[in-house]
């Protein structure tokens, strides 16, 4: 596999291009939406709540911008439907509201910090954007806390400039999780294509004595919480990493805590990767939750009649966009522009290569065709990437998730 | 604006049908060698011709079916050219084209082409030709300097009556009497080795098939080297049987599918009237195939099971 991260990892993190109108949808993570409180005409400002977390298992949602609240309506998400959305003119001042960093987080309790993550709307940073503080809200013995920063999409390297720019921020949220979850053992996963990073967090972790930092092969998935869990301490997962003891966290996400705790500010921006052949400019920008892709994209006419793919994510595991005005998320970790290559789908021809490069030891094929086991399925796409006769296993597997929770649906009632 | 929306993986292996025939072929091409050097220009006129004749007659049906013409991933030449190594080296040109007509036209497209299969068309055809035209499949030639061999009526190293005595040597090299690709043990393992080089060949079946056919002769005490080496054994365990499509897709299936193989062919040729199983046994462990996934799977289910700790 090709990783192409060549084309943006020496590359450092600039303030992106300002928007002026922002998109801000409610729902940006895994769970419930959360309920939208603002309304049309609103003033709002830097860090406001814009939606707060709808039950157990959300997030806040906070304006990353100061402005008017133009509308509150369904835009366009980069799920590819449609979500209720907080429309933002930005006025470009960037007033903020009152905030005020927490000090002395080691009086404070568990509870109270954990509460403290979830007012900042923390969720995942990974691209799965599970909310962080249902992770952290466990009353388990944790065993090993595992900080995910291998990043194996290829192209992508918004973690990779973060491990080097914001070690230090990293090193101060790791110590409130830790405290938080008091962990017998913390590994940090790193893959071996960004040695430079295993250094800098080496010499800023010094005072951990019961960190290890672990470099990785490169290869993807190696980011995956199943297959980082098993190399790093040899434990099979199969439904979650807290069954065997385990918590894995994103270095994005705990650099955000670091963050949001030395400054009061909730998250409101992330490193987006820039990249794909077809950019002329690549780019690690800062870039504010809600900023659409049109503002960070060139103007693309320059590609002519060519065909070419839009991805939110990594070329993996990410979604390719059909307009250019879906805004970046809390889980959006780059934007890729790349030439369509995608060939008719063949037939299988029972090479059996996807069954040899599954890596949670499924049989796509029969997932596939038969939907045996296709809840287990991470949808890492390897078995796609490796099928000389094109077949769509992924997506097939996924339609076959979806036959198999309607089912479940159906039964309940 | 020509932007492209496709489910994900939005990048792919270059890997690909076409190439992965095309390994097949070129790793065919040492044994192919041996064959023209051994038996002369005949040798490869038939190699030549049925190649030919698989992919014209692959293009005809493409088009008698109004489909999308499937003679470029290769697989009509591939089974062409392995029909044609498993031929004697006298065969005359009209009898290579009908056992390609058969290999194509029955065994593969009345099943509806590449991937649904469930013979090794090569397999078919080669055992229509051996049925049809017994004499002809049994004139065997001794391999003599290039282009002068000439055809004389002999048996073939496995034949019971088998007036000469081979070396184990002469049988990995391939200097006896036999159809063109499969004499030279030699040439046949050099073209796996590519084919294991580039990932194409897995070991599960070769591995299973001759680790069988070792110990079973081993059991009834005959030579094992004898049983690996003469005969079809190397050409069909390395590239017939692992044929993809008429091979099963699950791990322990493919074990399973190499030691039946290599019970057959052992049974066969020990203990029936057929001087060689291999081309049967082929067919008839094909047939298996669906029942060896099923207890493949059947397998995988256990061991995930076991592996996670779920309780079923």
């Amino acid at each position: 596999m090709k990783y192409n991260k060549l084309f943006t990892e020496n590359l450092k993190t600039e303030k992106a291009p300002e928007a002026d109108i922002l998109y801000i949808p409610a729902c940006q993570h895994i769970g419930a939406a959360a309920k939208i409180i603002v309304k049309k005409d609103d003033e709002v400002k830097v860090g406001q709540l814009l939606a707060e977390a709808n039950g157990y298992c959300s997030a806040n949602i906070h304006s990353s911008v100061s402005g008017k609240v133009l509308d509150v309506k369904p835009h366009i998400h980069t799920n590819g439907s449609k979500v209720m959305t907080v429309v933002i003119e930005n006025n470009k001042k960037y007033q903020a509201i009152k905030t005020e960093p927490i000090k002395n987080f080691k009086s404070l309790t568990k509870e109270t910090l954990i509460n403290k993550i979830k007012e900042f709307g923390i969720a995942g940073l990974g691209g799965a954007t599970f909310p962080t503080h249902v992770k952290l809200e466990t009353t388990k013995p944790i065993q090993e806390l595992i900080i995910n920063g291998a990043e194996c999409e290829p192209y992508l390297t918004a973690d990779h400039r973060l491990m080097l720019e914001d070690t230090k921020m990293f090193y101060v949220g790791l110590e409130i999780v830790q405290h938080i979850l008091n962990p017998e053992k913390i590994y940090i996963g790193v893959e071996d294509n960004k040695l430079d990073c295993v250094k800098s967090l080496k010499t800023y972790g010094i005072h951990f004595n019961n960190l290890e930092i672990r470099p990785l092969p490169t290869k993807y998935p190696q980011g995956a919480e199943k297959i980082l869990v098993k190399n790093i301490t040899g434990k099979n997962v199969h439904k979650l990493p807290i069954d065997v003891g385990s918590v894995v966290l994103n270095v994005g996400t705990i650099t955000q805590i670091g963050k949001s705790f030395t400054t009061g500010m909730p998250l409101i921006d992330r490193i987006v990767t820039l990249s794909g052949e077809l950019l002329e400019k690549k780019h690690n920008y800062r870039v504010r939750i809600g900023t659409p892709f049109k503002t960070l994209l060139p103007d693309l006419s320059y590609l002519g009649n060519q065909e070419y793919k839009i991805i939110a994510g990594g070329p993996m595991m990410g979604t390719a966009q059909y307009d250019i005005n879906v805004p970046v998320l809390k889980g959006t970790s780059g934007i890729l522009v790349i030439p369509n290559n995608s060939k008719p789908e063949g037939d299988c021809i029972r090479c059996g290569t996807c069954i040899d490069n599954c890596p949670v030891g499924l049989l796509p094929i029969v997932a596939a065709k038969k939907g045996l086991q296709a809840i287990d399925c991470m949808e890492c796409g390897l078995c796609s990437y490796n099928c000389p006769a094109n077949v769509n296993l992924v997506q097939r597997i996924r339609l076959q998730k979806n036959k198999i929770k309607k089912i479940a649906c159906e039964c309940k009632k | 604006m020509n932007i492209v929306v496709t489910a994900s993986p939005h990048i792919r292996d270059c890997q690909t049908t076409n190439k992965v025939m095309l390994n097949v072929i070129l790793a065919l091409i040492p044994a192919s060698f041996v064959g023209v050097f051994l038996f002369g220009i005949q040798a490869l006129n038939i190699i030549v011709s049925s190649m030919a004749f698989a992919i014209i007659i692959e293009y005809a049906i493409n088009r008698i079916k109004k489909e999308k013409t499937t003679i470029y991933d290769g697989s009509a030449a591939l089974t062409g050219l392995l029909l044609a190594l498993t031929l004697p080296p006298s065969m005359p040109i009209w009898m290579v084209f009908i056992g390609n007509l058969v290999a194509i036209g029955i065994a593969k497209h009345t099943f509806g082409g590449l991937g649904h299969n469930i013979f090794n068309p090569a397999a078919v055809g080669r055992a229509f030709l051996f049925v049809a035209y017994p004499v002809a499949m049994t004139t065997w030639m001794y391999p003599s300097s290039w282009f002068g061999s000439s055809a004389i009526t002999t048996a073939t190293a496995l034949a019971k009556e088998a007036p000469f005595l081979v070396s184990t040597s002469q049988l990995f090299m391939g200097s006896i009497p036999g159809c063109i690709g499969e004499t030279s043990a030699f040439a046949l393992l050099l073209g796996a080795g590519w084919l294991f080089y580039k990932k194409i060949l897995d070991w599960k079946i070769p591995v299973s098939f001759f680790g069988t056919i070792f110990i079973f002769s081993l059991i009834t005490q005959t030579n094992p080297f004898f049983h690996l080496f003469a005969g079809g054994v190397m050409l069909g365990g390395l590239f017939m049987l692992t044929d993809y499509v008429t091979s099963p897709a699950t791990k322990h299936g493919r074990i399973l599918f190499g030691i039946i193989a290599g019970i057959l062919v052992m049974s066969l040729r020990l203990f029936s009237n057929l001087p060689e199983g291999m081309n049967f046994s082929i067919l008839l462990v094909n047939i298996m195939v669906p029942v060896l996934d099923k207890i493949g799977i059947f397998i995988h289910l256990k061991l995930y099971n076991k592996k996670f700790g779920i309780k079923s």
